[in-house]
């Protein structure tokens, strides 16, 4: 049996502003739903690390980045749309 | 975050104003290209530049999400920049700015905190100080934390404050945090706290009774004084110590049990009786109560254990309750009484028990309710009694509840404690008093005189038996008149004193007997037995029992016995006894009498010798074992009688026992069954006739059922006694009911019936019965069964059949003799005018006319003088007949006449021996046989005639009954013809039978051929198989002067065997005899079986040791080629010979196809079976073939 793959995420947010925070509790739910018990989440805050978002060519926050499986994919925002996520994501139907 | 503008030179101004415009654009640019979802755009450095709208949420949240908290805070917070000037400060920290000293006046914002607490003087100046050094310390960086408690009292009140610093970043300088926190009550809470400590400290140490404080599980944290005194541990090794380990085993189940409980919650406390193990190992008892300390939370914090020392209260107790459990045991009533009323006060458990009712119940009652009520009681008299004696002890009658009584003897007294009580003991005397009752019944019953005794002789004290035993009166007995030694026959003083030394020893005497002496002089005999008291040997008790009428018994028996001798003695039968030995130690007259032993002789055991050698050996078994096992004896034997012979004698004897069971004597009875016997004899002698006799008998009763069959039955039928017993004769055995049921009918109706029946045998057969039934009727007349005796005539009727065709073919032979002789005469002046004819007749047509008459008359003359010879019967001259001459002869004849394609081959040997016979006849005999075997090959063939010598042992005429041993000549003839069928062969040699068509035979060659050689005492055999050919051989008695030549032939040429064994299965026991004795003779083992069977079994049983097989082909129940097959499944590569008689024609080549090795013709000599044998034994194992015996045809 093939396991299914384990996503791995890491969500670039400013501090604790509202896109942020929200992109950080939609992401959360949205795993939590689709993805139970095989995701990944690492916030990175670029308040604390700049570097990071440098390393990972980010310019904007909130910036959602799937990290596995492959290919790599990035969305900007608040995460608030579901749907767009799923289908970026490539767990849409 | 605060913007600093700065003025600015124009130019730089005005890019710095288009920059500003750029930013101003772009950030709404871009806040409207991400729909507001984006907080901040990163820079390829990863600086984050904030959005508009994240800014100012930024701005307003952080702050006043830091304010919020800050002023959520009831302590009071400042924030120090790096310098250690205060950069804001929550709400607390301005409220409270006049009680704290250390926040001096104001809100203190923009002032340096560090040198505000440098600078406290006064109270607190110490604080300040250290303070200020911590603050300075964290703004360095030095320390992590600083914190400090002080106190800050207001007058009346108690406060203090605990400071604490902490740095605000933790990697670079930027400033710090100030904290202050009232923490008054929590310091005011420890110090309640402690001070309840202290003082439970003191109660805790000071306690009489021993404390301890252990954790949940046990392990000891404290214990006081007392407890460590108690446990006999200092608090120290306690504390290592769990308290499981000074528990007293027995009580620590429940104590952990209990303290689970606890625990657990289900009780508040725990309180137990239990004992501690001190440290020496001593046990003491304690009362300890557990309660349990909780913890804020619920949670247990500790046990604390009150233990009290409660030994000697423990002791009294257990001693109490010792007391009371020996009260309530006693055998005995115990009773507590109230003087004043005589209630029960107490009563114990026996009490209860005995009188039946509840303790309860007894203390609502008083004495006299259990009294029976038979005497009036009082229980003031009963008191007084007491009060005035020390006890009192009287003998009652108690009621129970169920209103019984039974006798008590109670034992009273008054106790004086606090108060007086009654205290009674009473003891159930139930026992005792039938003790006591039969004892007197003993003693006051007249069956035994019973005494009392001491050493002196006195008689102390008698019951009525006794003084009437001994004939004085009581008042004798009083005055002392009876004493032992007047009592006592001198004779029998020794008696008395080696009774007298038993009771010494072991207080009483074996019983004797003895006699008494009467007052009035006159003898009784008695049984004595006697005992001395236990506790005073001086003195006894004496039983006696009258032994007069058992004297009286005896000498009955006796004078019985001397009764019943003589009138044994009357008998003619021997009546004899012994005593319980079984040995003869009386003289018995009767068996003297019998057998002429004398008392000598047949005392003790030499009764023996009387009884027959044969039967002695049973008789003593039987004998001993009677005796032995006390059981009646049965006999039968036969006695010497004074003129040594023997009578049969049929014997039983009986034991008398004796009054204990014992044997007393043996009696017993000898009967002369001597004619009986014999009458046994002859009836089973009958019995046995009966199965001997050939005849089936057989008795059947009135439905057809078989009763009785007897051996002949089973052997001519085939059903044995089993299979025929109970099954309806009509079923069984008749082929044709009608005919058994008319006869049954007459039978019955007449009483006997006798006839010819057609039966069947158990295979089917027919046989021919002579039956000869009678009707059997009881003693009253009532017919009850038949009795059928049968005998099988089948051969009979066979024989007879065959007698009557010969007589016919006698009877037609003599007609036919006549009718040739008056042919004869007819015939010869035909043949003579045809010869005159033949003389006168010129003309062919009359010439060949003429030959043809004269060719038939001619035959007809033949013909004629062939039945002429044939009926006159042969007259012939016996002489010698050279072979040779006689082959030769015919030899000319049959090449002369005989067609050209039938080649003649014949042999005669040098050494033919010379035939002792008619020449004529002789050569009739082969011409006749060369005629047919010449008819038998229309088309050609060979025909052999040859002679030979022979010599018939008695093998050969065993098998041939016409052969007698001896010396002859065989004329073999052969032909290669056709062969004639069994059929045919059986009847060739009867008149007038021919095979040939009319005209062209007479039937009467081969007749005279055997009556020629019949004539001669030779045999004839004939050998055909269809298409292959026929031999005839005729064997011609050689002339007897070459007798020196042995009549068996060369033995020693003969070959032998080697030791192998040989079946021979054949069912005509004379052959068996002869060829096994032939066997044996020359070198073989025979094995011989009687039917196919039976050999198939015993070769099969003995497959490895038999070499070879020669069977009979024709037997009954399982024929040669049956047995042949068995043999062969058995082992497919078992040599076999064939032996037959003239019926083995065509199977020849079946036998051979089977695998049979040989084929011998009966009768065979022993040359033949020899022969036979060796060649067989030494072909392979593979079957060789040589068909007919070739060696006989040539």
């Amino acid at each position: 049996m093939i396991r299914p793959p384990r996503f791995k995420f890491r969500l670039y947010v400013a501090g604790s502003t509202q896109n942020s925070t929200r992109a950080s509790a939609n992401l959360t739910a949205f795993c939590a739903t689709h993805l139970p018990h095989r995701h990944e989440i690492e916030i990175v805050d670029v308040l604390q690390q700049p570097k990071r978002a440098m390393a990972d060519s980010v310019f904007m926050t909130p910036t959602l980045i799937k990290l596995a499986p492959s290919p790599d994919r990035r969305l900007v925002g608040t995460l608030s749309e579901t749907q767009l996520l799923l289908e970026t994501l490539g767990l849409g139907t | 975050m605060t913007q600093e503008t700065l003025p600015i030179p124009t130019q730089k101004g005005a890019e710095i104003s288009t920059l500003i415009e750029t930013l101003h654009r772009t950030q709404k640019r871009l806040e409207e290209l991400t729909a507001g979802e984006v907080d901040s755009v990163v820079d390829r450095e990863g600086h984050a530049f904030f959005l508009r709208r994240a800014q100012e949420e930024l701005r307003l949240t952080e702050s006043s999400r830091q304010a919020a908290i800050l002023n959520a805070l009831p302590a009071q917070v400042a924030l120090l920049d790096a310098q250690g000037i205060i950069v804001s400060v929550n709400e607390s920290w301005g409220q409270s700015g006049t009680v704290n000293v250390l926040q001096g006046s104001g809100f203190g914002v923009g002032q340096n905190y560090v040198e505000i607490c440098d600078r406290v003087i006064g109270h607190g100046t110490e604080e300040g100080q250290a303070a200020a050094k911590g603050i300075r310390q964290v703004l360095q960086g030095e320390e992590h934390e600083f914190s400090l408690e002080y106190s800050g009292h207001l007058p009346g009140e108690k406060r203090w404050f605990r400071l604490t610093v902490t740095p605000v970043s933790s990697d670079h300088m930027a400033g710090a945090v100030v904290m202050h926190a009232d923490i008054t009550e929590r310091k005011l809470a420890d110090e309640t706290l402690r001070e309840s400590e202290e003082r439970f400290r003191g109660m805790f140490a000071g306690a009489a009774a021993g404390i301890a404080i252990s954790t949940p599980k046990g392990c000891y944290l404290q214990a006081n004084a007392a407890y460590c005194r108690m446990l006999g541990y200092t608090e120290s090794e306690l504390q290592t110590m769990n308290f499981a380990s000074v528990t007293h085993p027995d009580d620590l189940h429940l104590n952990l049990e209990m303290r689970d409980e606890l625990l657990a919650g289900q009780r508040e406390s725990l309180i137990m009786e239990k004992r501690y193990v001190k440290k020496g190992g001593e046990i003491v008892w304690v009362r300890t109560s557990v309660s349990a300390t909780h913890l804020v939370g619920g949670e247990i914090a500790t046990l604390i254990v009150m233990a009290e020392d409660i030994s000697e209260a423990k002791n009294s107790r257990d001693g109490l309750m010792l007391f009371r459990s020996l009260i309530d045991q006693s055998p005995d009533a115990i009773e507590v009484i109230d003087p004043q009323t005589g209630q029960f006060l107490d009563v114990n458990e026996t009490g209860c028990k005995r009188l039946g009712y509840s303790h309860a119940e007894l203390l609502s009652m008083n004495v006299a309710s259990v009294d029976d009520g038979k005497k009036p009681f009082s229980w003031p008299n009963a008191l007084d009694a007491v009060m005035r004696n020390d006890f009192v002890t009287l003998e009652s009658r108690h009621r129970r509840k169920d209103g019984s009584t039974f006798p008590v003897e109670v034992y009273t007294r008054f106790i004086d404690l606090n108060q007086g009580y009654v205290v009674a003991i009473v003891r159930d005397i139930t026992e005792r008093k039938r003790t006591e009752a039969r004892f007197r019944l003993l003693v006051d019953s007249n069956a035994q005189g019973v005494f009392f005794w001491n050493t002196n002789g006195q008689i102390l004290e008698a019951n009525d038996a006794f003084l009437g035993l001994v004939g004085y009166s009581r008042q004798d007995l009083i005055d002392g008149l009876i004493n032992w030694i007047t009592l006592t026959p001198p004779e029998y003083v020794s008696r008395d004193q080696i009774a007298h030394e038993e009771m010494k020893v072991q207080s009483h005497c074996t019983p004797f007997e003895k006699e008494f002496t009467r007052k009035d002089g006159s003898r009784v005999p008695i049984l004595l037995g006697a005992a001395t008291f236990g506790d005073n040997p001086e003195e006894g008790v004496c039983f006696t029992l009258d032994l007069s009428d058992r004297k009286n018994a005896e000498r009955e028996v006796r004078f019985n016995e001397l009764r019943y001798r003589s009138l044994v003695e009357a008998t003619s039968q021997i009546v004899w006894d012994t005593p319980a030995s079984g040995e003869f130690v009386v003289e018995q007259p009767n068996w003297s009498a019998f057998t002429g032993q004398s008392f000598e002789e047949l005392r003790g055991w030499g009764w023996l010798n009387a009884i027959h050698p044969d039967d002695r050996e049973e008789t003593a078994r039987v004998w001993s074992a009677a005796v032995k096992n006390r059981l009646p004896y049965e006999v039968e034997h036969r006695i010497r009688t004074p003129d040594n012979s023997y009578r049969n004698m049929s014997v039983r004897a009986v034991p008398i026992l004796d009054d204990d069971g014992s044997i007393r004597q043996w009696i017993g009875v000898h009967k002369d069954i001597t004619e009986r016997k014999q009458a046994e004899l002859r009836i089973t002698e009958q019995a046995e006739l009966l199965d001997k006799t050939r005849d089936a008998i057989m008795v059947r009763d009135l439905e057809g059922i078989i009763l009785f069959w007897n051996k002949g039955a089973e052997r001519m039928y085939g059903w044995t006694v089993a299979e025929a017993v109970g099954r309806k004769a009509v079923e069984l055995l008749h082929a044709n009911p009608e005919k058994f049921h008319e006869a049954n009918a007459l039978v019955i109706q007449r009483g006997e019936w006798n006839g010819e029946l057609q039966h069947l045998n158990s295979t089917g057969e027919e046989l021919t019965i002579e039956a000869r039934w009678t009707l059997v009727s009881d003693g009253a007349g009532v017919p009850k069964s038949v009795l059928a005796i049968n005998t099988n005539i089948t051969e009979r009727k066979q024989i007879e059949h065959q007698f009557l065709r010969a007589q016919r073919m006698e009877s037609v032979g003599t007609l036919a003799g006549g009718v040739a002789h008056d042919l004869n005469n007819i015939l010869a002046p035909i043949l003579m005018s045809i010869q005159i004819l033949k003389l006168t007749a010129t003309d062919s047509e009359t010439t060949s006319i003429l030959k043809t008459i004269e060719t038939s008359a001619k035959r007809g003359a033949d013909i004629v003088r062939q039945v002429l010879s044939f009926a006159r019967g042969l007259e012939s001259q016996r002489i010698e007949v050279q072979p040779k001459h006689l082959l030769g002869d015919v030899e000319s004849i049959i090449r002369g006449t005989f067609p050209k394609n039938i080649q003649v081959e014949i042999s005669v040997p040098q050494d033919i021996w010379t035939i002792e016979g008619d020449p004529t006849q002789i050569h009739q005999i082969l011409l006749n046989l060369s005629v047919n075997a010449r008819d038998a090959m229309p088309h050609g063939g060979t025909l052999a005639v040859s002679v030979e010598n022979c010599v018939l042992d008695e093998n050969y005429s065993a098998m041939n009954l016409q052969a007698k041993p001896g010396r002859y000549v065989v004329i073999n003839v052969t032909d290669t013809g056709s062969g004639m069928p069994r059929r045919v062969i059986d009847k060739i040699f009867e008149p007038f039978f021919t095979t040939k068509e009319l005209s062209k035979g007479t039937g009467l060659g081969l007749s005279t051929v055997m009556a020629i050689v019949k004539s001669h005492e030779g045999l004839i055999n004939v050998y055909s198989e269809l298409g292959r050919g026929t031999t005839f051989k005729v064997y011609l008695p050689a002339m007897d002067n070459t007798s020196d030549t042995p009549l068996v032939a060369d033995v020693s040429q003969l070959p032998r065997g080697n030791g192998q064994t040989v079946l021979v299965i054949d069912d005509e026991a004379s052959i068996l005899t002869i060829t096994s004795q032939t066997l044996q003779a020359f070198g073989y083992k025979s094995l011989t079986a009687v039917d196919g069977a039976d050999g198939v079994a015993i070769y099969a049983q003995n497959v490895n040791e038999i070499a070879v097989v020669i069977t009979d082909m024709n037997m009954p129940v399982m024929n040669g080629m049956a047995a042949i097959r068995a043999l062969l499944r058995v082992n497919p590569n078992v040599k076999i010979i064939a032996a037959s008689g003239l019926n083995v024609n065509g199977d020849a080549e079946k036998l051979v196809e089977m695998g049979v090795a040989y084929s011998l013709v009966k009768p065979y000599t022993a040359e033949t079976l020899l022969t036979a044998l060796n060649q067989v034994l030494r072909s392979p194992s593979d079957a060789v073939s040589t068909g007919i015996n070739t060696s006989e045809i040539s």
